[in-house]
């Protein structure tokens, strides 16, 4: 018993040392100054997606019967991903900029069509909004992240006014609580899409040479004052339109947050990317995971949390910003830990149009292949900024 | 006495055997589609038990990439670890050998 007892444990101690080693990112795989094999790969089967008219709508609807938000979140992070692939590959440009064009026109057609509530959640219709008409922020804000990221690629003419209309209802809407911040449910504001809201009007600044300068400022002082849990010093994720916290921080959020605030305020974004480093991420044997609450604050598991993995907490959707946040972020320890769990636990799935994860969906592979391409985009906006 | 007669490394490799022939059954059965549940979704045509099967996957795949190995590395320590033991004197001035 002793021996057999004692061999497992050798065989434990000397394999789970080494196990990362079979799932580490090859060296090609890893973001560098061009395009990643693994980049290319998620992206030419996002690409596949869109262009095959039975295939997208089989994804779309998958995604839509458990989240319409889904649907347009995966429109948003794929324009993202193809406007940073236009930018580190040039000979991809045209094509980048023709699908982000389309992804572009049926998402504004959609919404016109249907209205804001067509890429909310149902509960969206429960309640009045505080402000009135009703506007989501969430749907503005992406939006205008998507024009910009467009126009930052290559202009367009036509959607210019459309970019400047879009970024004066979402300061119009923010300006009208307390703490500068618009509904994107009724009565209901989130950091995430405030956040999106501040990156679209910045880039919209670059491009049209405006100056929002004093509202964006404005914005970090009053979140650093109002909108921060104390006991991790992290944003919480949402709240009312008078600022008081319905959540704690989560990693669903948080990242993303920390993302586009650093074109906004570099150094806020730098705190608030450490402080959640510290706070939500766990890195076992090589790998590394994302929580999606801090030990300080538990929140419930929901649409936005996904499945947690019981007894070590890890989360799907935690774990996927964390990658952009990693990528945005330059920390190259963390990025390679967390594409080793990518390797391990999420099921790569190669086909003939490229990779996909069967742990994942449509949103979360766009989310990771804006991850595998994040750079060009921000670094537009900095230089200008510079 | 030799690995192939020690016991505890062939219940070993047999464990690791089982293993590997689980994770190639629920792989073969196609259940990786279902481990999209993780993010919140459901496979299509997935019926009630999409979660379930997501979790024996999920239980066969660290078997194999886990256990597998362990179990194999282990028969090997126990069958070292027997065979030395055979081989060793049994009490002190018992072996012949010894001056």
């Amino acid at each position: 018993m002793a021996i057999a007892a004692g061999s497992l444990a050798v065989g434990a101690a000397v394999w789970l040392p080494c196990v990362h080693l079979l799932f580490a990112p090859s060296a090609d795989e890893l973001p560098g100054s061009g395009v990643s094999s693994l980049a290319r790969a998620v992206c030419e089967r996002q690409l596949g997606v869109w262009h095959d008219p039975q295939l997208r709508a089989r994804e779309l609807e998958r995604m839509r019967s458990a989240n319409a938000e889904w649907d347009f979140m995966a429109r948003t992070f794929l324009v993202l991903a193809l406007g940073n692939l236009a930018e580190r590959d040039p000979s991809q440009r045209e094509r980048c900029v023709e699908a982000m064009d389309a992804i572009l026109d049926e998402t504004v057609r959609l919404e016109a069509e249907h209205g804001h509530s067509f890429f909310l959640l149902p509960y969206a219709e429960h309640s009045p909004w505080v402000v009135q008409p009703p506007r989501s922020l969430f749907v503005d804000g992406e939006i205008a992240l998507m024009l910009g990221a467009r126009c930052l690629v290559a202009n367009r003419e036509d959607y210019r006014p459309r970019l400047r209309a879009r970024v004066s209802t979402l300061i119009e809407r923010m300006q009208q609580g307390p703490v500068l911040s618009g509904e994107s449910y009724p009565d209901e504001c989130w950091t995430f899409c405030n956040s999106v809201a501040l990156a679209a009007i910045r880039i919209a600044d670059v491009l049209d040479g405006s100056d929002h300068s004093v509202f964006l400022a404005r914005w970090v002082e009053v979140a650093r004052a109002k909108l921060v849990h104390p006991a991790t010093g992290l944003l919480v994720s949402s709240y009312d339109l008078e600022g008081v916290p319905s959540d704690g921080p989560e990693g669903s959020t948080i990242w993303l947050v920390a993302h586009c605030l650093r074109i906004v305020d570099p150094e806020f974004a730098r705190d608030q990317f450490e402080r959640a480093r510290r706070e939500l991420c766990v890195q076992p044997l090589g790998f590394a995971y994302a929580r999606e609450w801090p030990a300080s604050w538990e929140g419930p598991t929901d649409i936005d949390s996904g499945v947690i993995v019981p007894g070590v907490g890890a989360s799907a959707s935690s774990s996927g910003f964390a990658l952009l946040a990693a990528a945005s972020f330059g920390d190259a320890g963390l990025l390679e830990g967390l594409l080793s769990a990518l390797n391990l636990a999420a099921f790569p799935v190669e086909t003939e149009g490229g990779v996909r994860y069967a742990a994942s969906n449509q949103v979360g592979d766009a989310v990771l292949a804006y991850a595998l391409t994040c750079g060009p985009l921000w670094e537009k906006v900095l230089e200008a900024g510079q | 006495m030799s690995w192939r007669t020690s016991p505890v490394a062939l219940l070993f490799l047999l464990g690791a055997a089982l293993l590997a022939l689980a994770f190639g059954l629920v792989h073969a059965l196609g259940l990786r589609e279902y481990t999209t549940v993780l993010s919140g979704t459901r496979p299509p045509g997935a019926g009630d038990g999409a979660e379930s099967a997501a979790a024996l996957y999920l239980l066969a795949w660290f078997g194999w990439t886990l256990g597998v190995p362990i179990l194999v590395i282990g028969a090997l320590v126990s069958a070292a670890l027997e065979r030395l033991g055979a081989s060793a004197p049994t009490s002190l001035g018992g072996d012949p050998q010894l001056p």
